[in-house]
């Protein structure tokens, strides 16, 4: 059988094509890639060591193509990315610590999987509820140099704005925001992501928009902007002990970013709104995914590790299809309506 | 220089074989990036044509 890259050509296709949804998903949301990557690695036989050495690999590369393309549409605030990447870096030795800690008392397996199940469920829920009920959280501007419209702040970013703590930092979007609540929020997600030992944008892109009231653009491009250093250094550190296999990592990364482009370009067409609500039931369907497989594991029956994937696989899938979908949609409106004009 | 791998605990080949592979996937990132943009930018009129036109 034709083998390139030492893999079969079926084996290549697929990663290619697992690539090019994970794009989308990262392109769009600037999350997904780890969260996916990793359990599919897993499920398909890969030693532990290689399925989040080539993830993170992977998601340095995809991050890298994903914030250029985000640059271009200048969605990135590199004051507010760098400011993040010190607070989060603080806040995942911290995390790390914990965890150590808690391996020494024989509880970190158990109260990490629950965290996860608990953290995920509840940032699903959170913005599938924002989602449905519109106003507040749900209207998104996709001009990333307007000004951003009260309304459009949800009620959280406002509380924390008002703490008027010196120096003020002003960012993108014309918000101005304290030093310490924006380092407060990236020790707060780091700390969550060292202990969870994920990558965090499922974190970290939520809390910039509903914590700190970036738009989400902007919150998209930043939190891009953070992993391409996360990634890089989490795969440098893995690659030194043989845990980036390029045979994987290669093909997902063609594959990908031609998903980051049409993902990236569809947050310029697409109204985030009507995507929100995906959004929040991939994450839900993520946390029910990791809870099966915990169960599975306790179990101990392989099968759950399979239903788990199909679950997160499923989802990626129907909202990336949604992405795909909305954009079709929203370009067919632009056409009818030039049309209409020229007539 | 400081060797950045012996800081963190391993041999000069590690570093050197954790290097080229990052290097590798930044290198293909960059090629892939500047590769589908031009790809893009020729395909993206035809293809909103056809989706408009449909």
């Amino acid at each position: 059988m034709l083998e390139i890259l030492g893999i079969g050509a079926p084996t290549l296709a697929l990663f290619v094509g697992f690539g090019l949804l994970i794009g989308i998903l990262f392109g769009f949301f600037g999350m997904g890639g780890s969260f996916l990557v990793t359990p599919a690695l897993l499920v398909m036989g890969y030693p532990s060591r290689v399925a989040v050495g080539s993830g993170l690999a992977f998601v340095f590369g995809t991050s890298v193509i994903a914030t250029l393309k985000h640059r271009d549409l200048g969605q990135v605030d590199y004051k507010l990315g760098v400011l993040m990447i010190a607070g989060t870096t603080l806040g995942i030795e911290v995390g790390k610590e914990i965890v150590l800690h808690l391996e020494t008392l024989g509880l970190a397996g158990n109260i990490i999987s629950v965290t996860y199940v608990v953290l995920l469920g509840g940032i699903g829920v959170f913005v599938t509820y924002e989602s449905l009920k519109g106003g507040g959280g749900g209207g998104v501007d996709h001009d990333a140099d307007a000004e951003v419209d009260g309304d459009d702040i949800p009620d959280i970013a406002k509380k924390i704005q008002s703490y008027r703590v010196p120096p003020m930092i002003s960012l993108r979007g014309g918000i101005s925001v304290s030093l310490w609540m924006i380092l407060g929020v990236a020790f707060a997600t780091g700390l969550l992501s060292g202990f969870l030992g994920v990558g965090g944008g499922f974190i970290r892109m939520p809390a910039l928009f509903y914590l700190i009231g970036v738009p989400v653009p902007i919150a998209v491009g930043t939190d891009l902007f953070e992993i391409v250093f996360s990634g890089g250094i989490g795969s440098f550190l893995y690659a030194m002990d043989g845990g980036v296999d390029l045979s994987i990592v290669l093909p997902l990364l063609a594959g990908s970013a031609l998903g980051a482009r049409v993902g990236s370009a569809a947050t310029s067409i697409v109204d985030e709104s009507e995507i929100k609500v995906y959004f929040g039931l991939m994450l839900l369907g993520g946390s029910i995914a990791v809870a099966i497989r915990e169960i599975g594991g306790y179990l101990e029956m392989p099968v759950f590790d399979t239903v788990s994937l199909v679950l997160i696989l499923g989802s990626a899938l129907l909202v990336s299809g949604m992405v795909i979908y909305s954009s079709i949609v929203e370009i067919r409106k632009e056409s009818v309506t030039q049309s209409t004009t020229a007539d | 220089m400081a060797d950045v791998g012996a800081l963190l605990g391993a041999s000069g080949e590690g570093t050197m074989q954790a290097v080229t592979l990052v290097g590798a996937v930044l290198v293909e990132a960059m090629i892939l990036y500047v590769g589908y943009g031009a790809l893009t930018r020729a395909l993206e009129p035809t293809v909103r044509k056809a989706l408009g036109d449909e």
